[in-house]
């Protein structure tokens, strides 16, 4: 407690979103969650949402974000946080909603939520951490972990024949037409984490426009599960996942084009009665 | 007059949700369950609520999960698997004391099992279904009439306790049609609901809805020990049907309950002394009523479309002071799904029983 | 009512359960299907009362309307001593051995496709229960029809709906 109460003295400035009882860190060192939540926060400020955010917290070290932000959270289920969050908006139009999430909680166990919400354009903000495996359980493979990297359960390192190919969720996001916004940041530079502020506030934007569905994948350092210190956590994001996760906008649309079949209203079963 | 309708007790449901004020229905189709979608899909929005159909049971549950953190009444409907599949959000829900309405109509299980009616999921509703050793309000619903109230019933106990109440169906009830009085019931003074998340405009505060006993979990069993027992004290309903002088008691429930009171009435025709007691909630049990009627029988014959799951639970109120027999799925008329108990099996049953030829 | 998914069984049921909503206190409509929603084993029962019913079916109808080889087998022996057997002929082969029950045998399909639609049997039967029991007047099915079909794809077979109820009635009063 005393060294958590040093650390808030030298304090000069925070995010009015971001909250302090949250110190001394519960992230690891060198991890970019820190990075996301100050990001996050930074957002919520500028687009002056905090009185109607909703964050919706997956289960995994994302979940621990929710006791950094001051704005309303939704503590779910594991994956499910994408389908709690499409709820929350259908009844709350007016909120801002968005869930945080790791590969393990959107990229395996709830990705089928995540095409769906796309799939309905539902207008929600989704923010992917994308680790290359998964934290909090100790660091084992994940549907985003690279080929041949070594996990504790891929001890020979990830390969093809068992655990397939890396998933590109974001790629994905942008076939689907429902996406208003998707994009792959990272946080590993002072230049790259300005532009992910930026993409998770356009991505905040399109969910206020009420253009569709959105989603910003970052990719993040896991020093411990990677085995490797902060300082080459950060050079390997740059060094080796940026090469399977190229980062960029992949969809970018201020309105979702579409067009019907009036015939079509007229085909079709409806029960009376 | 009354607002007097030909109503499936499917479509009674819907209607029930509407008359409930229910104001979002998230749901996935399933065989019996289905009419319940196509109603709400239509009505429910002209009433100002929220129709989706989802991508299956689990996102319908985090959906109605979400949707009632915000105080709103929320209900979901599906069947025996779509039952299993929602389990972990309903224990979530428990945790986090979050009313909800789930409404089941029982197909024949277990696994995929068939779409024709049954009673096989007594055990899994009225145990909690999930993991985490908590309860959820069971409500057996066992005509069109019933499936309009007990939903509006539903709502009321979801929102005074806070918690799952499941409205239990099966095929039959909820494919039969009788004529339904469309009432707004009204059960009394409801508290306020302090705990809604809306964002920190509306109401609300970080961290409500994250591990609120995080720091006591011994507390929240605690907690809620004591409201299972206020529950079970103050919410216990039933019906008893010619039972004065009954000395064979029929217990049965949902469209069982039906085909027995048929029995009842085929079998007082002959002069035998029968009663039916049908218990409206599962959970709690009227374990206390059943004991005391037991006092006059001589037999007890549980009836029930299943191998014996609510025999359990009387025989649990009994403790083998009366004899409990039971009367379970080889009771149907067919051996494949379509199997029905009919009223004349059960006074087969009962003549065997006390040994009237 | 029991045949084959396709036949109208359910549709049958359901007016007559509608139809009786004005003139009976108590209506129950028990349908029991399997899974096709055309071919299958299918069958409904209807209780028109005003005393309240008590059960939701029965296994012994006091009347049957059979449209199958299959419901012949299983409601044939099944109807109440005193009761009354409707059947299709020109699908059921089979005749009761039975005394003790009234049995019509009407070739519903056959007279359907005559009119121009095999789907209509199903009113030729329940136009010919009604005329047999008198539970309801015919006008109370005709009303059902109306109420049922104007206004949807199925108005334009109204007519017809109509020639066919009618025509189960006058084959009971003929025979």
């Amino acid at each position: 407690m005393g060294e958590g109460a040093m650390i808030k003295q030298q304090i000069v400035g925070k995010p009015k979103a971001v909250q302090l009882d949250f110190l001394p860190f519960k992230f690891c060192p060198g991890c970019h969650e820190s990075l996301v939540w100050r990001a996050l926060g930074e957002v919520i400020d500028e687009l002056d949402i905090e009185g109607k955010a909703i964050a919706c917290l997956d289960i995994g070290c994302s979940g621990i974000l929710m006791v950094g932000l001051t704005v309303d959270g939704i503590h779910c289920l594991h994956g499910r946080s994408t389908a709690v969050a499409a709820g929350v908006k259908r009844v709350l139009p007016q909120a801002i909603c968005f869930n945080i999430g790791g590969d393990g909680s959107l990229g395996a166990i709830g990705v089928g939520h995540v095409i769906n919400v796309m799939m309905r354009s539902d207008p929600i903000t989704t923010i992917f951490l994308n680790n290359s495996g998964y934290g909090m359980t100790g660091g084992q493979v994940a549907p985003t972990s690279l080929l041949g990297l070594r996990t504790t359960t891929t001890p020979e390192g990830r390969d093809v024949q068992s655990a397939g190919f890396p998933l590109h969720l974001s790629e994905i996001a942008a076939t689907m037409t429902g996406t208003a916004y998707a994009s792959r940041v990272s946080v590993h530079t002072p230049a790259n984490y300005q532009k992910a502020r930026k993409a998770i506030k356009t991505a905040f934007q399109k969910q206020m426009d009420g253009v569709g569905y959105s989603i910003v994948e970052i990719l993040c350092a896991c020093p411990p599960n990677w085995g490797l210190s902060p300082l080459a956590a950060n050079s390997f994001v740059e060094e080796k996942l940026i090469g399977e996760f190229p980062l960029g906008e992949f969809k970018n649309v201020d309105k979702i084009e579409h067009t019907f079949d009036p015939e079509l209203k007229r085909v079709g079963r409806v029960k009376r009665g | 007059m009354a607002d007097r309708r030909l109503l499936s007790g499917n479509e009674a449901i819907g209607w029930g949700a509407i008359l409930g004020e229910c104001k979002a229905f998230f749901g996935y189709p399933i065989t019996p369950q289905s009419e319940i979608l196509e109603f709400l899909a239509t009505e429910l929005p002209k009433a100002g609520g929220v129709f989706l159909q989802t991508e299956d049971e689990i996102a319908a549950v985090s959906m109605v999960y979400g949707s009632s953190m915000t105080g709103t009444r929320t209900m979901s409907a599906t069947s025996s698997p779509g039952i299993s599949l929602m389990q972990e959000t309903v224990s979530l829900m428990a945790y986090l004391k979050v009313p909800s309405v789930i409404v089941d109509v029982c197909r024949f299980g277990p696994g995929s099992g068939m779409a024709q009616t049954s009673q096989t999921d007594y055990r899994q509703v009225t145990k909690g279904g999930g993991h985490g050793g908590y309860r959820c309000i069971v409500l057996a619903a066992s005509s069109s009439q019933e499936c309009c109230d007990l939903v509006q019933f539903a709502f009321w106990l979801a929102d005074r306790y806070r918690m799952t109440v499941y409205v239990l169906t099966d095929a039959t009830i909820g494919q039969s049609c009788e004529l339904v009085d469309l009432k707004t019931r009204d059960f009394g003074a409801l508290p306020d609901k302090d705990w809604v998340l809306r964002g920190l405009d509306e109401r609300g505060g970080n961290g409500q809805g994250i591990h609120p006993h995080m720091w006591d979990y011994v507390g929240y069993h605690e907690d809620m020990n004591e409201k299972y027992r206020e529950i079970t004290e103050n919410e216990i309903k039933y019906e008893s049907y010619r039972m004065d002088d009954a000395e064979v008691i029929l217990v049965a429930y949902g469209y069982v309950s039906r085909m027995a009171k048929g029995a009842v009435d085929l079998a007082r025709e002959e002069g035998l002394k029968v009663g039916l007691l049908r218990p409206i909630t599962l959970w709690p049990f009227p374990t206390n009523v059943l004991r005391e009627l037991s006092l006059q029988a001589h037999h007890i014959l549980v009836v029930e479309h299943s191998s014996g799951l609510l025999v359990e639970d009387v025989e649990c109120a009994l403790q083998g002071k009366v004899p409990v027999h039971l009367l379970g799925i080889w009771g149907t008329h067919r051996r494949d799904s379509s199997g029905i108990i009919y009223p004349e099996r059960i006074v087969e049953e009962i003549k065997q029983m006390v040994g009237v030829a | 009512m029991s045949g084959l998914g396709g036949q109208g069984l359910l549709t049958m049921g359901k007016l007559l359960a509608q139809a009786g909503s004005s003139h009976y206190r108590y209506v129950t409509y028990h349908p029991n299907y399997g899974p096709s929603m055309r071919g299958g084993e299918c069958e409904c029962m209807v209780t028109l009362s005003n005393e309240e019913n008590a059960s939701i079916a029965s296994r012994n109808p006091s009347a049957a309307i059979l449209m199958g080889a299959a419901a012949w087998m299983l409601h044939e022996p099944q109807v109440k001593p005193g009761g009354l057997l409707l059947v299709d002929s020109s699908i059921v082969a089979e005749r009761t051995m039975r005394d003790d029950v009234t049995v019509h045998y009407i070739p519903a399909t056959q007279m359907a496709l005559e009119l121009g639609l095999a789907m209509v049997s199903n009113l030729i039967l329940l136009s010919a229960y009604l005329e047999v029991t008198k539970a309801l007047p015919i006008e109370a099915i005709e009303k059902a029809l109306k109420d049922k079909y104007t206004g949807t794809k199925g108005e334009r077979y109204l007519p017809l709906d109509l020639d066919a109820t009618k025509l189960g009635a006058k084959f009971i009063i003929d025979s």
